[in-house]
């Protein structure tokens, strides 16, 4: 397990408190209770030095999501989010090391259940669980098909020809009826 | 002041029992009093909700620690707007928040409604209080939030809370729930609307017209709610994206997919009476995945990073779910006749079969979404194995339909009721048709290869330029007949038909959305870890990392790194990724660096320290066009308050089918 170290070469420590951190009644409590503060510093820094495989990088997420994390979450390693979890903050940062090294995503995944058998194993989804929203929308396509042809409303005249008037009276019309009737259209 | 809240909530839940009994009795046996009795017990639950939350609240603000709920979700240094917002950051608070929401709904539908539809009020009102039932039997007797800390039968007080989970505490995330919860909770009222008018057998689409705007309203709300997740997501969780596919991701998403479904058919059955089997069941479908949502989040059932939220409360949402969902369809199909179309399809090619596909294409978005996220539970189940599904399951399902939907997005608003002329449509499509065809030509030529990128940024373009064509032929129209200048006479074209135009706004905002949608295809990132004077270059930006500090304050620890930024060599400032851990609540969260541009963002992340703990783990991403997706949302939750503004010129939605006139109709009788 890696460990902060406070004084560390490269770092700057910060002079006082960044802006706007919150002060008060609280700050001050603390200022008399060292062994606390020596405590939460610890596991704040233990936290800190892990966050490598918090926020793990999208490789390392894919991965992690074809694992089933062992802490005892329901969670894949990618996707548990335990503090200091002891199996899926190692767990992803033993996945960079070995992408770092150049293996393949089936290479890392058969390693893990070499060491810790089937159960470890996360599948990708089987051909149901991708046929079926396909199905779903066929299924969709059915039903639209059925409403057309159940609501679809019989032919107009106008769509089965010429009309033909009885009335050889109302013939003078003829031309004026099919006039009106291009603008309706 | 312990016992009043409990008290309050245990008096709300018999009144509501009350209110449902004497709503549906009292209209039954014909007791007007009972019926009155019933609507004044729904104010009732409102008070004594509203009371308790108070209490819950005000138990909060003070720290009061004696309280479980404020131990476990509050604590002393928090700044005072979390502190309220502890009030639905745990289980039992924001169940109670549900209920409250509840209340507060059923109270204004009630008095809003309390000289208007007496026929059928009575069943609304049972409706609304049998869900306020259930929500508060869970308040009283599975989540309470009012339970104290106790040792040897005496109740005791610890000295702090642990406080509200860090990644919590942001702006977004602050309003977020509750408006999520606006939207999971408003779609009760069109639901109970629809209900009761199947119970009395109501002709015609009233219950369509008085929910219209609460249906739009909640949509509102919902909307805006995913919106500020996203955001949250992307400012907060330190992974660079806006959308996970998580599970509870998911659950918000499912009721506003049928939600719009539901927007968009009601026109069907308002303008043509046609489809009425069909909103009842897709507004009892966004009920119930309202329900499901609320359990997706409180039961643990499937994986989430909302994890915080976990318990065994689901059988009690499964268990209401199965009595609804039976209850709703037994009333559908026992109700049938009454829901029979009223007219006919006159053409394929017409407004009425680009809802039918506009139906299709969200439905089926929404029933893939659901199958993912209940997939890996059904499968464990059933065979035993364990299956994941991850956002690349969902990306392959989800772009080609959201493709679709962007291109009935353009072409289904400018079909024409009843049937559609090929002039018509050449009309309204050769010119955006030709211009996407340009564009997906140019940026063929530019370099672009990507198939899905090429295709969106293409119906990109034809959608907006369709929207924006009918605002300037509308408002061309106006201002020639008026004599004043196009962008007035857009504004007084908008005011004329608010749904229309308003609705053609929406539009936009999906457009730019999908914009930003489009950008992922493009995402560039780098992981390096560096130390003072160390360079790191992602695109044409390059990073170097100028100062590496490290502090503590008594709420957390950090680490933050300062990034000078250039591109291209032009000097562009500096970007300083922060990563904390909190101290009381022992988590970790990442401010983020941000660059936003139009056109790209830089975005920076502390991943952590090096094993040596001498330099910093640096995520650098380029996210082109990103910022569409928040321009996109703005422009949309505008679009739908401007069709909830009353339109200048009331819309008559009158039956507007010709009859046709057959050969034997034509002949005349001598």
């Amino acid at each position: 397990m890696q460990r902060f170290r406070s004084s560390g070469a490269g770092f700057q420590p910060a002079a006082g408190l960044p802006t706007g951190a919150p002060r008060g009644s609280a700050a001050a409590a603390w200022k008399g209770c060292p062994t606390r503060l020596l405590v939460l510093l610890l596991a704040a820094a233990a936290a800190l030095a892990q966050t490598v495989s918090e926020k793990p990088s999208n490789d390392v997420r894919r991965v992690g999501q074809r694992l089933q994390c062992q802490c005892g979450c329901k969670d894949s390693v990618s996707t548990c989010n335990m503090l200091e979890c002891s199996f899926s903050k190692p767990a992803k940062e033993r996945i960079a090391r070995m992408q770092a090294a150049g293996y393949s995503d089936g290479q890392i995944v058969d390693a893990f259940i070499r060491d810790y058998g089937q159960k470890i194993y996360l599948a990708p989804p089987s051909a149901f669980g991708w046929v079926v929203p396909y199905v779903g929308l066929a299924l969709g396509l059915l039903v639209i098909y059925a409403f057309v042809k159940k609501y679809r409303k019989p032919k107009v005249m106008t769509e089965l020809g010429p009309m033909e008037i009885d009335d050889p009276a109302l013939e003078k019309y003829k031309e004026q009826i099919e006039e009106d009737l291009k603008k309706i259209e | 002041m312990e016992n009043l809240g409990s008290l309050a909530i245990l008096l709300a839940f018999c009144a509501a029992i009350y209110a449902a009994a004497a709503s549906v009795v009292g209209k039954i046996k014909h007791k007007p009093f009972l019926v009155v009795s019933g609507e004044r017990a729904i104010y009732s639950i409102w008070v004594l909700i509203t009371l308790a939350s108070g209490i819950l609240v005000y138990a909060i603000m003070t720290g009061d620690f004696r309280y479980a709920y404020v131990a476990e979700h509050s604590n002393r240094t928090m700044p005072l707007l979390y502190k309220f917002t502890a009030w639905w950051g745990g289980q039992e608070g924001s169940l109670l928040l549900w209920s409250w929401l509840l209340s507060t709904y059923a109270a204004v539908v009630t008095f809003t409604n309390r000289r208007k539809h007496r026929d059928f009020m009575p069943y609304v009102i049972a409706v609304l209080a049998t869900v306020q039932t259930f929500f508060l039997l869970l308040n009283n007797f599975i989540a309470n939030a009012f339970q104290m800390l106790a040792q040897d039968k005496l109740i005791v007080a610890v000295p702090d809370g642990n406080g509200l989970s860090p990644l919590l505490q942001y702006p977004a995330m602050a309003i977020h729930p509750p408006m999520l919860y606006l939207g999971y909770v408003g779609f009760t009222v069109p639901f109970a609307f629809a209900i009761a008018s199947l119970i009395t057998r109501q002709p015609g689409e009233g219950w369509i017209h008085t929910t219209r705007r609460w249906t739009l309203v909640t949509w509102l709300f919902q909307s805006t709610g995913i919106m500020l997740g996203m955001a949250w997501a992307y400012h907060v969780l330190g992974w660079g994206g806006y959308w996970g596919w998580d599970p509870v991701e998911n659950a918000s998403v499912l009721p506003w997919l049928s939600g719009t479904a539901f927007l968009h058919s009601v026109m069907m059955q308002e303008k043509k009476g046609m489809m009425k089997v069909w909103n009842i069941v897709l507004i009892s479908t966004t009920f119930f995945l309202c329900i499901l949502g609320t359990f997706l989040t409180r039961s643990g059932v499937v994986q989430s990073v909302h994890a915080f939220a976990r318990s065994d409360i689901g059988k009690y949402f499964v268990s209401f779910m199965a009595l609804g969902i039976a209850a709703t369809v037994f009333l559908i199909l026992d109700r049938l006749d009454y829901l029979k179309s009223e007219s006919q399809l006159e053409s394929v090619v017409s407004r009425e079969s680009s809802f039918l596909f506009n139906n299709l294409i969200l439905l089926a978005s929404c029933f893939a979404v659901l199958w993912g996220t209940l997939f890996p539970v059904i499968s464990e189940a059933v065979t035993g194995d364990k299956i994941s599904l991850d956002s690349d399951w969902y990306n392959r399902l989800m772009v080609p339909i959201g493709l679709f939907l962007l291109f009935l997005t353009g072409v289904g608003p400018l079909f024409a009721w009843r049937k559609t002329s090929v002039d018509s449509l050449r009309r309204n499509f050769q010119y955006p048709g030709l211009a996407a065809v340009v564009l997906v030509v140019a940026l063929l030529a530019a370099g672009v290869r990507n198939f899905y990128g090429l295709i969106s940024f293409g119906f990109c373009l034809f959608v907006a330029l369709t929207v924006l064509s009918e605002f300037y032929k509308g408002g061309k129209s106006i201002a020639a007949k008026n004599n004043m200048n196009l962008l007035r006479a857009m504004v007084e074209l908008t005011h004329r038909n608010t749904r229309r135009y308003g609705g053609y706004l929406v539009h936009m905002g999906i457009v730019l959305m999908f914009i930003g949608f489009t950008g992922h295809a493009f995402n560039q990132n780098e992981v390096k870890e560096l130390n003072n004077g160390d360079t790191l270059q992602v695109g044409h930006y390059q990073l170097r990392m100028v100062n590496l500090q490290e502090g503590e304050n008594p709420v957390y620890a950090w680490h933050r790194a300062t990034m000078q930024v250039s591109k291209d060599g032009k000097d562009l400032g500096f970007l300083e990724p922060e990563k904390r851990f909190y101290l009381a609540s022992k988590e970790g969260t990442s401010e983020v660096g941000i660059r936003q541009r139009p056109n790209e963002d830089l975005y920076l992340n502390f991943a952590g320290m090096s094993d040596d703990n001498k330099r910093a783990i640096i995520q650098a991403y380029v996210f082109p066009l990103v910022s569409w997706i928040w321009v996109g949302g703005l422009v949309l939750i505008g679009g739908t308050f401007i069709c909830l503004v009353p339109s200048k010129i009331k819309m008559q939605y009158a039956r507007t089918e010709v009859v046709g006139i057959t050969k034997k109709h034509a002949t005349l009788q001598k």
